[in-house]
């Protein structure tokens, strides 16, 4: 029963992990329609930036939040601004050809510069782990999943609360009727994805004391964020958030009782599943009705 | 108060309006009456900015609306209530209202408007926290001509308000025009009640495969032997 506990406790901090990354590219997807396939890459740029600033100003990667996310934040807007915008009417076909292009020259301009290398922050707090009652709790991972509760409760905020996240609410649903209330639509697609790009940011940050970043990272994170968001439906951000909940805990049971090998056979089944019994998620979609 | 001068309107190469030019005057109901595919639509989202003539002029207010955006239009004071509604249907009541006011020009008087779309339609207030997509058809239209007078109209558009409301609703929501223009809002009506619309109306204009093809006041339209073949049938 411990073991089922602990299993079930490891997969759920690893799973606020994903959540993260996907509640970006569900909230990108919900209110621009486009699909991010270099969110990914993005993720492996904050990881960089975070061991960057560790390497070089001997920041500590939590402290490093406050400078990661509002570099991500501008990233993102400054992607939207040259390579969304000018494609944001054209065919899918043709923006999925411009993400896909991104996350190559993201990945490959990282190979150049940062060379092939896994580089990791050791902090500490790495390898440090908790004990409650029997279970442990790795204490990277636990920050990683306060972060993602609290990402997620503000980005709700956010967006309930205040006239620009309700306006970002209001392109998701019906960008026409956006339009005649007055909302710029372009000011609002450029702020949806620097905020999708900026919680990859965060993202970022946590993932850096526990994992390594390398130029490839963003392909394995990015198929994951994938299922999570058609998992939790295209452009809701709460499903996202149970969505990476849920597979956290399938990959963890599916390395224990298969192999760890097989996790991502596991949740690619469960994928095809939900396309097949649920396309519209668990939780269905809140976004652009499409 | 708007006028539009000679313009010609297309999707892609497909020429949908043809030379058009009409004015509005300030505190006027303007019908505009026409069959499906005559171009209102197209009309009425040019003066919105969602569509852009290629040629002519559009002017509200001394205001050149023709190569703004929409969302400096709706600033100017140009506002739309879109046909089939367009709420937020995932949002409440309350917010949907809310983002009516969106505008700088309209977030000043957020309160103000408010109080008087509350206290034409107190369905509203009792309703704040429902979420707008469990309303009923007829609540719905209610919703979206609120949210529109929530945007601090100068001049209101209204396309096709009657579409697929009972006539009794049909009723009530021309009682309801007929209110708004009393506190002095300028309106185009587009509708295809024609009766209705025309009966309202200080003056209407009948389009026809995107030509304006009869004009007058509303009274002589309704008289027009022409229009009632057209599109009364025998009364």
């Amino acid at each position: 029963m411990q073991l089922i506990i602990q299993i079930a406790i490891s997969g759920l901090l690893m799973g606020g992990i994903y959540s993260m990354v996907s509640m970006g590219l569900s909230l990108i997807y919900g209110v621009t329609g486009i699909v991010n396939f270099a969110h990914g890459e993005f993720l492996m740029v904050a990881m960089f930036l975070t061991w960057g600033l560790n390497s070089l100003l001997g920041l500590d990667p939590y402290i490093s939040v406050i400078l990661v996310v509002p570099l991500m934040f501008l990233i993102g807007m400054l992607v939207e601004k040259t390579v969304i915008e000018p494609i944001i009417k054209a065919p899918h076909s043709m923006q999925i050809m411009a993400t896909a292009g991104l996350s190559t020259v993201l990945a490959n301009g990282a190979l150049m510069l940062m060379s092939a290398n896994y580089r990791s922050v050791i902090t500490g707090y790495s390898s440090k782990t908790l004990n409650m009652a029997g279970i442990m709790f790795n204490v990277p991972k636990l920050v990683g999943f306060f972060a993602a509760v609290a990402l997620t409760v503000l980005l709700a905020l956010f967006l309930k609360r205040t006239y620009t996240g309700r306006a970002i609410t209001a392109t998701a649903q019906d960008m026409k009727a956006a339009q005649l209330m007055g909302i710029n639509i372009k000011r609002i697609y450029l702020i949806a994805f620097g905020l999708g790009t900026a919680c990859v940011g965060v993202a970022g940050v946590v993932l850096m004391p526990m994992y390594y970043v390398f130029p490839s990272l963003g392909t394995y994170f990015c198929t994951t964020a994938f299922v999570i968001v058609v998992l939790g439906g295209m452009g809701n951000i709460y499903g996202a958030f149970v969505g990476g909940l849920v597979i956290g805990m399938v990959e963890a049971f599916s390395g224990y009782l298969l192999a760890p090998v097989y996790k991502e056979v596991v949740y690619f089944v469960i994928f095809i599943i939900i396309l097949i019994v649920k396309p519209s998620g668990i939780l269905g979609r809140s976004g652009r009705a499409a | 108060m708007l006028n539009v001068k000679d313009i010609d309107v297309y999707y892609g190469d497909y020429q949908v309006l043809h030379g058009l030019t009409f004015s509005i005057g300030k505190g006027e109901v303007v019908s505009l009456v026409g069959s499906n595919a005559s171009g209102k639509t197209t009309l009425i989202n040019t003066l919105s900015g969602i569509l852009k003539p290629k040629r002519g002029e559009i002017e509200f207010q001394g205001k050149r609306l023709d190569q703004m955006e929409t969302h400096q239009i709706v600033e100017a004071g140009l506002i739309q209530i879109p046909e089939g509604r367009l709420l937020f249907p995932n949002m409440t009541v309350l917010d949907n209202l809310l983002m009516g006011a969106y505008s700088k020009r309209a977030r000043a008087k957020v309160a103000e408007s408010l109080e008087r779309v509350y206290k034409l339609l107190p369905i509203l207030e009792e309703r704040k926290k429902q979420m707008a997509g469990t309303f009923s058809g007829g609540q719905q239209q209610m919703l979206a001509i609120a949210r529109g007078l929530m945007s601090d109209p100068d001049l209101l558009i209204f396309d096709e308000p009657s579409m697929g409301l009972s006539p009794l609703l049909v009723q009530e929501m021309f009682q309801m025009i007929e209110d708004i223009k009393k506190e002095g809002v300028t309106i185009l009506l587009v509708e295809q009640n024609v009766h209705k619309a025309l009966s309202l109306a200080d003056h209407g204009y009948v389009l026809q495969n995107g030509v304006i093809v009869m004009r007058g006041t509303g009274e002589e339209l309704l008289n027009n032997q022409d229009l009632k073949k057209a599109y009364l049938g025998e009364l």
